[in-house]
Formats: structure tokens, C-alpha cells, sequence
């Protein structure tokens, strides 16, 4: 870029200027897709621990509503985690003898769908088993 | 000459723009790194937590089958406490239940996209640990079943017999349960009141295992003493030859957990009191005088003896008789399970009774084991002796014996006879009740003692091998 006898007071070169001017907005573009990224990940995990919660507590109930009173009523229950709320959508999709073999007489095989209650968008799907006694 | 070189200080302005700017991109890019993954490593468990609920209902599934397939292993083995071990009329289902034990992989759903689980069913003394990894998204989960059984608690029936004889007994409060079908015996009952020989073989095969590490040598040393708490730490282990641990010169105390393995016999003496005490013996364990043992766990390969004023908590399974006498005390929650070997069943000659006409324990063993007379009972409860608890005999050739002035608060649960003479709250599971002077009477259902139904009863525990296994508790992990 510069001559081998060059002066200590030379000025930038146009294609050092364009050179810089390139890297640096590669390195802001990176930067703002790495913060995105993250925010975007940090909102995710969040929806996703909170769908897991919703998913094992809706689990719980089952158990416990199995126990005392036998099936549940509804197909879908509300739960709120923090600020949000979210639908968990219940449906059974299997039973003793019914393909899925080795389960226990009497359980059944069921799906929970956990979707945020605003957009009614899907955020993860579950299968457990549904026992009437242990 | 100096003022030249500050000028030349002053006006240096050449280029450095693109160093600079790739210093700063990569101090930038540092950073974004830096807060990009200290999102993630804060946010990581959070996106595992879906993985992980998954993985925890793929293992709650998976001790669900675990626990089915316990239940209904086919206890098709030959009559327990028949000791042959053989397994018959064993079918494909039977033959994957078993593979429980050694381990197997279950896929709970009908979409195993969900994840597997894996089932380990490992006995830990009278109770089986059912262990069940789930797996999902690379996250496991697991749930630890402990699995025992709970003794029948229908109304206030207070004995259960197989005969179909009537009972022929004065001071029995509460009802009679048989077992027979013409009696109105159910096969819902019966499995409550039977031991599944398979799990008896598993559980006989842990048993057979620890003695075997028991036995590590053929060369046999000189009796071992301890008379100090210091001294019991200072065991060199396994202890080749017997223990004998005396209190006789002061009271051992050892309040701390505390593994031994024996080749020869154990006997305590003397005062003790000794907490968190498992033992496993070559030979016979004998406990005297005055030493209180809490939250123990006896494994002898031959008898066991408490006696004198011995106070007992814990688990005790013998290979062959026990007996509990004088002013002996098993205390409460205390499970003692006797599996002795084979018998003479079939000898013509009468049981021998003592000149109390009291059937002799140990006498009898020892003249049985020299095959000379049919043995009636493999567990002794003698004296003034007191237990708290379940006493259980799996053979189908041998009973349990209770002598008048003993006390029993809980069940005695035995596949041969039951000869009861003292006082007993709870439940007698019996092929047949007989008198402890003609224990040989089969048609006839005599009883001395008295019983009386207990409250609560179903809190007590049972061996995993009798009745229906259930849960007894759950650790999710």
C-alpha cells in the first residue's frame, strides 16, 4: 500500500479505508446477529422451561385427578407461568394392548401439545402415561 | 537535534485505521462471544428442560412396565420354599419380564421418537430397588421404585388359612380367611397370600451372591474379637474365620455405618449398642445378653439367634431356623425372613416334642438335619420373647412356632404350618394352624394362642417375593 520509502506522515490509502470500513461492518453485523441470537434464545428458553413446567405439572394433575376421580374432564387446561399463559392440549393416543405393548393393563398412552395461549402457537409436544393405580 | 524529533513525534499521523479497526472488531467479536455464551451456558438448562421432562416421564413409564412386569412374572416355579429352583411353563412374555433383572430397554410409546427407557430391577435385601433411566434429547432422568409388598388389610380378618378345615380356637377376634375355592377362597386372594418362586429365586440368588463374597478364602483363621467401637472400625474385612464381638468388659457403642462381611459365625455378647449394623454371615449369627441392635441388616448363611435381652431393629433373612427367646425383643418395622433349604418332607416318623411338650427348635434342627425326623417349623419364637413386626417362613414344608407367654404385634406369614401359642395382634398367614404337640394333625385347624386385629396393619411391609409387589416408595432423580 504504501512505498518502501514512505513518509511517517503518509495519509490513509482508499483501500485501507474500504478495507477497515468492510470488517468493521462485518464485526457490527456479527455482533447484532450474536445479540439477537441471543435474546432470541433467551426468550425461547424461557418459553421452553415453561412449557416443560406446564407439561409436567398438567402430568401431575392427571396422576393425581387419576388417582382420586378417575379420568379428567376437558381436553385442554390453561396454566400461567410468570406473565404468560398457555394452553396444554391433552389428547390419548395409545393404550394397553393397543400397539404400544409393554404398557401396564389399564394406562394409557398421552400426548401433551403445550401452545402459548396468545398465538396459539405450538411450542412442544410430550407423551407420558396415564395410570389409573400403581 | 531534539526539537526535530519532537516534531517528527507530532506530525507521525500514518496509517494504523486498519489494525486499529481489527483490534476493536476482534475486541467486539470477543465480547458478542463472551455474552453469547453466557446467555447459553445461563439459558443452557433451561433449554434441556423440555429433554428433561420428557426423559422423566419416558422413566415413569418405564417403572410403570418395570412394575407390571414384576407383578406378573409367572410365579410358575415349583412351590416356594420346595428348593428346587425349577422354573416351568415359563412363556415368551415370562422369559422378557425376567430379562428385568439383567437389565432391558423398554420403548414406552407407540412413537419411540419420544425416547426409551431402561429397566433394572436389583434386589436390596428384602426389597427390590426397580431402576428406570429415561432417556430424551440426549438428557436422562431417573426414577428409583422401591418395591415391596403390603400385607392384606380386608376388614378385620385376622387369620388366613389354605385348609379347608374349620378352626378349631377359642380367642380369635376377627374373621377367617381361606384360601381353598370351596371355602369362597378368590384367586384375587390367593395372590395376595402367595410368594412368586421366581422372585424368591432372584432374591436367593442375591442372597447366595453376598454370602459367596463372604467366603472369599479357603483358609480359615482363629476366632476374631472385638470388645471396643475402635476395634470394629479396625476389622480387617472380610474377617476370615468367626467374630465374636464381646461387651462383656464395657459397652460397645458404634453409632456409625458399618459394612462386615464373615466367613465363620458372629456372635455378640455382653452390652452393645450398635446402629447401622449389616452383616453377612458364612454361618450362624447369634446375639446375647444384652445388646440392642437398631437399623441392622443380618444375612446368614446358616441360623440366627436372638436371645436373652437382646433388642433387634432391622432386617434379618436366615438361611436356615431362627429363633427368638428368653426375653429377647424384635422391634418396630423389623422384617425377619427365614429361607431354609431343603427338608426331609416326607420322613414317616413323628415330630418330637420335649418333655413340655413344646416342639424343640434347635434340638429338632439338629436331629432333622441328620435326616432322622421331619421338621414342622423353621422360625422359634420362645419365652417371653416379644417381636414387632413381619416374621416370614417361604418354605412350603416348615412353619412358625409361637410358644405360649410370647407376644407378636404385626404378621406371621409361613407356607407350612403355624403352631401359635401366645398372643399374637395382626394377621397369621398359614397352609394350616396345628398345635405345637401334633403339628403333623394337617386336617385339623387347632390353635392355643389368641389373635386380635391390629389397625394399621397395612403399614407394615413385606418381602418383595410375597403378596402383589407395590410401591413403597419413589425417588425421581
Amino acid at each position: 500500500m504504501r512505498g518502501r520509502h514512505a513518509r511517517a506522515d503518509d495519509g490513509f490509502t482508499v483501500t485501507e479505508v474500504i478495507a477497515a470500513y468492510v470488517v468493521f461492518s462485518l464485526t457490527v453485523t456479527v455482533l447484532f446477529a450474536f445479540l439477537t441470537a441471543a435474546d432470541r434464545m433467551n426468550g425461547r428458553a424461557l418459553l421452553m422451561q415453561s412449557a416443560a413446567l406446564c407439561a409436567v405439572n398438567e402430568a401431575e394433575r392427571l396422576c393425581a385427578h387419576t388417582a382420586e376421580h378417575g379420568a379428567p374432564d376437558g381436553e385442554t387446561t390453561e396454566q400461567t407461568q410468570g406473565r404468560r399463559r398457555f394452553t396444554v392440549e391433552r389428547r390419548i393416543v395409545g393404550f394397553a394392548g393397543g400397539g404400544s405393548t409393554s404398557l401396564p393393563p389399564g394406562a394409557e398412552e398421552v400426548e401433551l401439545t403445550v401452545y402459548t395461549a396468545d398465538d396459539g402457537m405450538a411450542l412442544a409436544r410430550f407423551r407420558c402415561i396415564r395410570l389409573r393405580e400403581w | 537535534m531534539e526539537r526535530n524529533a519532537k516534531r517528527k513525534r507530532l506530525s507521525c499521523t500514518a496509517g494504523a485505521v486498519l489494525p486499529l479497526v481489527m483490534m476493536f472488531s476482534l475486541a467486539g467479536f470477543l465480547a458478542a462471544t463472551i455474552y453469547f455464551l453466557a446467555f447459553y451456558g445461563m439459558r443452557a438448562h433451561a433449554l434441556r428442560a423440555a429433554g428433561r421432562a420428557q426423559a422423566l416421564f419416558n422413566a415413569r413409564a418405564g417403572a410403570a412396565v418395570g412394575l407390571h412386569a414384576v407383578r406378573h412374572l409367572s410365579c410358575a416355579a415349583e412351590p416356594a420354599g420346595s428348593d428346587s429352583g425349577r422354573v416351568r411353563g415359563s412363556t415368551d412374555a415370562d422369559r422378557r419380564r425376567a430379562g428385568l433383572f439383567d437389565g432391558m430397554l423398554v420403548s414406552p410409546y407407540t412413537d419411540s421418537s419420544f425416547g426409551l427407557c431402561s429397566l433394572r430391577a436389583v434386589p436390596q435385601g428384602c426389597f427390590l430397588n426397580l431402576i428406570a433411566d429415561g432417556f430424551s434429547r440426549l438428557q436422562r432422568r431417573r426414577v428409583e421404585t422401591y418395591i415391596g409388598s403390603r400385607p392384606f388389610s380386608g376388614g378385620d380378618t385376622v387369620l388366613i388359612v389354605e385348609t379347608a378345615s374349620p378352626i378349631a380356637a377359642q380367642s380369635i377376634q376377627g374373621a377367617v380367611g381361606y384360601l381353598s375355592t370351596a371355602h369362597g377362597g378368590s384367586d384375587a386372594l390367593r395372590r395376595r397370600f402367595e410368594i412368586n418362586g421366581r422372585l424368591v429365586e432372584q432374591f436367593r440368588m442375591t442372597c447366595a451372591k453376598r454370602i459367596g463374597e463372604a467366603l472369599v478364602s479357603a483358609f480359615r483363621d482363629l476366632p476374631t474379637e472385638v470388645t471396643s467401637a475402635e476395634q470394629f472400625f479396625m476389622l480387617q474385612r472380610p474377617v476370615n474365620g468367626d467374630l465374636l464381638i464381646k461387651g462383656t468388659y464395657g459397652m460397645i457403642v458404634v453409632d456409625r455405618p458399618c459394612t462386615l462381611s464373615v466367613m465363620g459365625d458372629v456372635q455378640f455378647t455382653g452390652d452393645a449398642r450398635i446402629t447401622d449394623l449389616h452383616i453377612t454371615a458364612g454361618g450362624e449369627i447369634r446375639v446375647f445378653d444384652r445388646v440392642t441392635l437398631t437399623r441392622a441388616d443380618f444375612l446368614s448363611h446358616g441360623r440366627l439367634f436372638l436371645q436373652g435381652r437382646t433388642r433387634f431393629q432391622g432386617t434379618a433373612v436366615a438361611m436356615a431356623d431362627i429363633e427368638i427367646l428368653h426375653d429377647a425383643a424384635v422391634d418396630s418395622g423389623s422384617l425377619i425372613v427365614a429361607m431354609p433349604a431343603a427338608q426331609t418332607a416326607t420322613a414317616a416318623a413323628p415330630a418330637k416334642a420335649d418333655e413340655r411338650g413344646i416342639y424343640a427348635g434347635r434340638e429338632a434342627t439338629e436331629t432333622a438335619a441328620k435326616g432322622k425326623e421331619r421338621r414342622f417349623f423353621s422360625i422359634y419364637i420362645r419365652d417371653r420373647a416379644t417381636v414387632d413386626g413381619v416374621v416370614v417362613n417361604i418354605s412350603e414344608t416348615t412353619g412358625i412356632y409361637t410358644q405360649r407367654g410370647t407376644r407378636v404385634r404385626g404378621v406371621l406369614w409361613a407356607h407350612g404350618p403355624v403352631a401359635h401359642g401366645g398372643e399374637l395382634r395382626g394377621v397369621i398367614r398359614a397352609k394350616y394352624c396345628a398345635r405345637a404337640d401334633t403339628p403333623e394333625e394337617t386336617s385339623k385347624n387347632e390353635m392355643e394362642g389368641s389373635i386380635a386385629p391390629l389397625e394399621g396393619i397395612e403399614t407394615f411391609t413385606l418381602p418383595f417375593f410375597a403378596g402383589i409387589p407395590t410401591v413403597l416408595s419413589m425417588h425421581e432423580r
